[in-house]
Order: C-alpha cells, then structure tokens, then sequence
C-alpha cells in the first residue's frame, strides 16, 4: 500500500518550486542581487577551482609531454633503422665501387701484360699471418700451375705455391722466405727483394756496392733467377743505406698492400713467362 | 549533517566540472557530473535524499552560474526525486539505472533549463534545448562512475561502522566479566 502525501508536504514542495521559479525570474537578469549572490558563491568555489585547474592543466601538460616523448622515442627508433639500412646501403655501394675499379684495373692489367693470365678472387688468407700467403678461387682446372706471378693492380703480389684443381695458395713477397730478382727502373741497377714477414715492408739488396739507388726509384722484376718475367712493378724504395760489408741496401714500399687486395691476376703461362 | 555533505559533494562536482572536465571533452563537449551525482545518490538513497542533493547540488550550480538562479535547481530536484523512485531497483539493475537515467535526465535537464531561459527572455536558440548525445552519453557513463563511487563509499563506512561495534561489544563483555 502505497504512502498518501500528507498536506503540509505537498503544500511546502508547491512553495519550494514557486519560491525557485520566482527566483529564477528574479535572477534572469544581472541584477546587483544576482551579482552579490554569484560573488559569494564564486568566493567559495573558485579558488579550489583555480588550484585544481593548475593541478589539471599540469597533469595535461606532463602528459603531453610524455606523450610527445614517447612519440619522439618511437621516431628516433625508426630513423636510426633507416639509418642503419641506409648506412649498410653506402657500405654495400662503396663495396661494390671498389670491387668495379678493382676488376677495371686487373682488366687493364691483363691487357698490359699480354700473356695468358686467369683473374682469380681472395677467398681466403692465412689466420695468423695474412701477408704471407692468401687463398684464390682458381686452380688447376683453371690453368694455374705452381711458381705462376701473381699480380695485382700496382705490381707484383707474389707467387702460387700450392695448387689443387679449385684453390690455390700464394706466396707474397713479402713472406720472410720470398726473394725476387729485381732492378732498379732509373739505374738498372740489380739486386733481390726480401720479404720481411710484415705487411708494407720489402728490402732490397744489391749485388754491386756501387749500385745506383735512390728513395723514391721504382724497382721492377728483373727476369733474371727467380723465374718471373722482367718488368714487373715491385715497389718503391723508401730508404738507402750501405753496410759495413759495401753492400747497398733499401727499404722497399711493395706496389700491392696486401692487406687490401680482393682480385689478382695470375699469369698461367708460367715461370718465366 | 546531510545539507554539509551534500554541499561538499556539489562544490567537489562544480569545481571537477569546471576545472578537470573540460580537460576531457569530446568535440567540446563534457559530463553533466551534478546531474550524474543526483542520480547516483536517488538510486542509492531514495527520493527524499534525491530531492536533497538535488537541492543542494543544484542550487551550488546555479550559484556558480549566478543566473536564472533556481531553474536548474529544481530540475535536479526533480531528477533527485525520479531517481529515487527507482530505490528499489536490485543492485545489480541500478548501474543501468545510472546509464539510462542519467543520460535521460541529462538531456530532460537541459530542455528545461532552455524553456526556462525562453520564457525568461533569453535568447536560447531552440535546439540547444535537444542537448547533444555526445553529452548525453557522457554523463551517463559519468552516473554509472558516479554510483560506483557512492555505492564504494557508502560500503565503507558500513564495513567501519560494524568494526566499530564489534569492538564496542567485545569491551562491553569484557567490562562486565
């Protein structure tokens, strides 16, 4: 069963809603009434509005720029991917720029020399030592033979030592066993070129104590013992000196670093070719 | 007591409206939270407790305004009392209740206070009277977060207060022993 209103309630809501009408009406316009009342009110309100509304607006402030930092994140990873793309891109570029001015020089070279010659590439070099011997791609089944030069673009490189039907393994000159006959390009003076085992380092030894030899002469292979062909570039001699025995000896830049070379040419037509 | 923390309630929701709401608007618009807070407290309370948060509430946001002071008033009142009237409601209906209602009373709110305006003279284009159903929606999720909030607070200080009488019972046998 529901409750019946009692008189004096409904009586007292019929004069709250007239009371509130009538306020409204009274307060629809800007009266100073209005306005004393809204001062009041805003006195209470609106510092705790002001203090939260800092409070808020920093909030959004620092989530904004947490956002914006994640954001930025986010890009830095991607750019530094592109990077990295764009950086093994150029290596690979530069790479293959070098291999063509690589193989355009072994071209020239091979027309040069104009004998029989296989271009053979690096595959491999000696773990402990590289300057000593390297591994080509090329073997018997290609024509190389044991004792054939070996050259690369800027002199002689060294000579085949071991040979199977694939592979083959080169002695450089600059190996501490290697002697090639050489002379010198301005003078003619002979001599041989020792290796020393390190890379960047020959010395030459002269035959006559009188020899002709200068820093900056070009020394060339001289055709004579060693069983490679005359003419070709060995180095540059760095420094002269005399030992106490009369002998003159040079310091000799090799042509070739070895430690950079990819593509040779090796003259199958053999020793002495 | 109960005019106090009505009033507490209506200053937090004037100050919330006005300062952190308008941080979280969709296309401009924002919660009705006063209207929100009616409703929850006339689900949970009661017409009679609905009339007087609507009153209170209403009339600190009127206040804020400082003008037509008394419209919106009595349509929280009135939003209070309907609200009330579905007490009853199991718990488990009366987040419903909250959503439905408060979008409802939201947009019945709003008309009101347009004609009233009207009728006063203002120049309250019609269709401001229809309200938006962006800010609709929103207070009603803002009546169901509100209910939650309410029905939390009141489950606490029940859980306190039977704790506090426990103890009173527990010294109570120990004095007599």
């Amino acid at each position: 069963m529901q409750r019946q209103p009692s008189p004096l309630r409904t009586a007292l809501a019929v004069v709250l809603v007239a009371g509130l009408v009538a306020l409204a009406y009274v307060t629809r316009r800007s009266s100073a009434a209005a306005q004393r009342m809204g001062h009041m009110a805003a006195m209470v309100y609106l510092p705790a509005v002001s203090w939260v509304g800092r409070g808020t607006q920093w909030v959004r402030r620092e989530a904004q720029a947490l956002a914006s930092l994640m954001q930025a994140e986010q890009q830095v990873a991607i750019l530094r991917r592109q990077l990295a793309a764009e950086e093994l891109a150029l290596v690979r570029e530069r790479a293959a720029a070098q291999e063509n001015r690589t193989l355009r020089a072994v071209l020239g070279l091979r027309q040069e020399v104009g004998t029989p010659s296989v271009a053979a590439q690096v595959v491999g070099m000696n773990p402990a030592s590289w300057w000593e011997t390297v591994v080509l791609d090329r073997g018997s089944q290609s024509g190389v033979r044991v004792g054939d030069p070996v050259l690369a673009p800027g002199g002689l490189v060294g000579r085949v030592f071991t040979v199977t039907p694939h592979a083959s393994t080169v002695l450089l000159l600059t190996n501490g066993t290697s002697a090639v006959g050489i002379q010198d390009a301005r003078s003619g003076a002979r001599g041989l070129a020792l290796g020393n085992a390190a890379p960047g380092d020959l010395t030459a030894e002269f035959f006559s104590p009188t020899a002709d030899v200068r820093s900056g002469d070009r020394l060339v292979t001289s055709g004579l013992g060693s069983g490679l062909p005359a003419g070709l570039p060995v180095g540059m001699v760095t420094h002269v000196s005399v030992t106490g025995t009369g002998m003159v000896v040079a310091q000799v830049l090799p042509g070739v670093d070895p430690t950079t070379i990819t593509t040779v040419l090796v003259l199958t037509g053999g020793a002495g070719s | 007591m109960r005019v106090l923390a009505y009033g507490l309630m209506g200053l937090v929701a004037v100050v919330v409206q006005m300062a952190v709401l308008p941080v979280l608007a969709v296309r401009g618009m924002v919660p009705w939270l006063s209207v929100a807070l009616v409703v929850a407290v006339g689900l949970l309370y009661g017409p009679t407790e609905g009339v007087w948060a609507g009153g209170v509430v209403g009339g600190l946001t009127d206040l804020a305004v400082g003008r037509y002071v008394g419209l919106g008033t009595l349509a929280h009142m009135a939003v209070g009392y309907v609200a009330g009237r579905l007490a009853w409601l199991p718990p488990s209906a009366r987040a419903v209740a909250a959503f439905v209602g408060s979008g409802a009373a939201a947009m019945a709110t709003r008309a009101w206070v347009t004609m009233g305006m009207r009728l006063g003279g203002a120049h309250v284009p019609l269709h401001l009277a229809l309200g938006s159903p962006i800010s609709a929606l929103y207070t009603a999720l803002a009546g169901v977060v509100a209910l939650s909030v309410l029905d939390g607070a009141a489950w606490g200080r029940r859980r306190r207060g039977a704790r506090r009488r426990r103890r009173a019972g527990a010294y109570g046998q120990a004095g007599g022993a």
